[in-house]
């Protein structure tokens, strides 16, 4: 518009977190433990697609809609979830889940899915929410996955297999010990170190104060109809 | 502004990670949140999960 003088302004971004956001888009290049690095890449990729998509019902999937190619890296199941999980999550059932693991998905590739695309999800949203590009995906890093099972995880107060113990959405990831970990590293820098976890209602990092963060955080999941 | 995106980016991750792995609630919550989440409608959400 004649007159108008637009300003763009890049957000300072602390540099624990940017080294988080930067440590998890390597990690989505890496062979992890049940998906190549270039197929990890390919999650993020059809979370992307998903939620840029015109938006189908949730109990419509891609594959049925023909939206999955034959000669896409991932499996028909694979991107079906994703797909739920990118924009219907809070419709995930029980019976969903077990008719993608008795397409072949296995309950510990479902876990480590669902970690790439929560993880691809949060950044995001991140950037978007401060009007930045998203970031760009790396390279993928040949190599196989490791095939690692964990020891102690069965499948008992969750759908997938879990370690059991402790708080039980910071064990839903359990049988994918790298998984976890990410999600572990990336919610000390997003949310709150762990310490602060439990108990004490004024930490902070000098912007928000704890009640502030509950407040997002309660927000967010709520919008997301999340019961959790 | 940063730190108000990235709660809810961290959010956007968790939640996703509760409902697609059939995460139930805490046995330690499901008492004191119950009126919580009656007034609120949370009980009727689709992702109910308490063991």
């Amino acid at each position: 518009m004649p007159g108008t003088v637009s300003r763009v302004t890049t957000p300072s971004i602390r540099a624990d977190l940017a080294e988080a956001h930067a440590a998890v888009v390597a990690e989505w290049g890496e062979p992890g433990t049940w998906w190549t690095g270039a197929e990890r890449l390919a999650i993020v990729a059809e979370l992307r697609r998903a939620r840029a998509a015109d938006p189908l019902p949730p109990w419509v999937s891609p594959s049925a809609e023909g939206l999955v190619p034959d000669d896409h890296l991932l499996s028909a199941p694979a991107v079906d979830a994703i797909w739920r999980i990118a924009n219907h999550a809070g419709t995930f059932t029980r019976d969903v889940y077990d008719a993608l693991v008795a397409r072949g998905l296995s309950p510990e590739a479902y876990v480590e899915l669902v970690a790439v695309v929560a993880t691809a999800a949060a950044l995001d949203t991140f950037t978007t929410a401060l009007g930045l590009p998203v970031y760009p995906l790396p390279d993928p890093v040949p190599g196989e996955p490791t095939r690692e099972l964990v020891a102690g995880a069965v499948a008992s107060t969750h759908w997938v297999p879990t370690v059991p113990g402790g708080v039980s959405v910071l064990q839903a990831l359990s049988a994918v010990a790298s998984g976890n970990e990410t999600r572990r590293n990336l919610s000390e820098a997003q949310y709150l170190p762990a310490e602060a976890l439990i108990g004490d209602l004024t930490w902070s990092r000098g912007t928000l104060d704890r009640l502030q963060i509950e407040l997002i955080a309660a927000r967010t999941s709520i919008l997301n109809e999340c019961f959790y | 502004m940063v730190d108000a995106a990235a709660v809810c980016a961290n959010f956007q991750m968790m939640t996703r990670i509760a409902d697609a792995t059939g995460t139930p609630l805490d046995e330690f919550s499901v008492e004191p949140s119950a009126e919580l989440r009656s007034e609120l409608g949370i009980d009727s959400f689709a992702g109910r999960r308490i063991l």
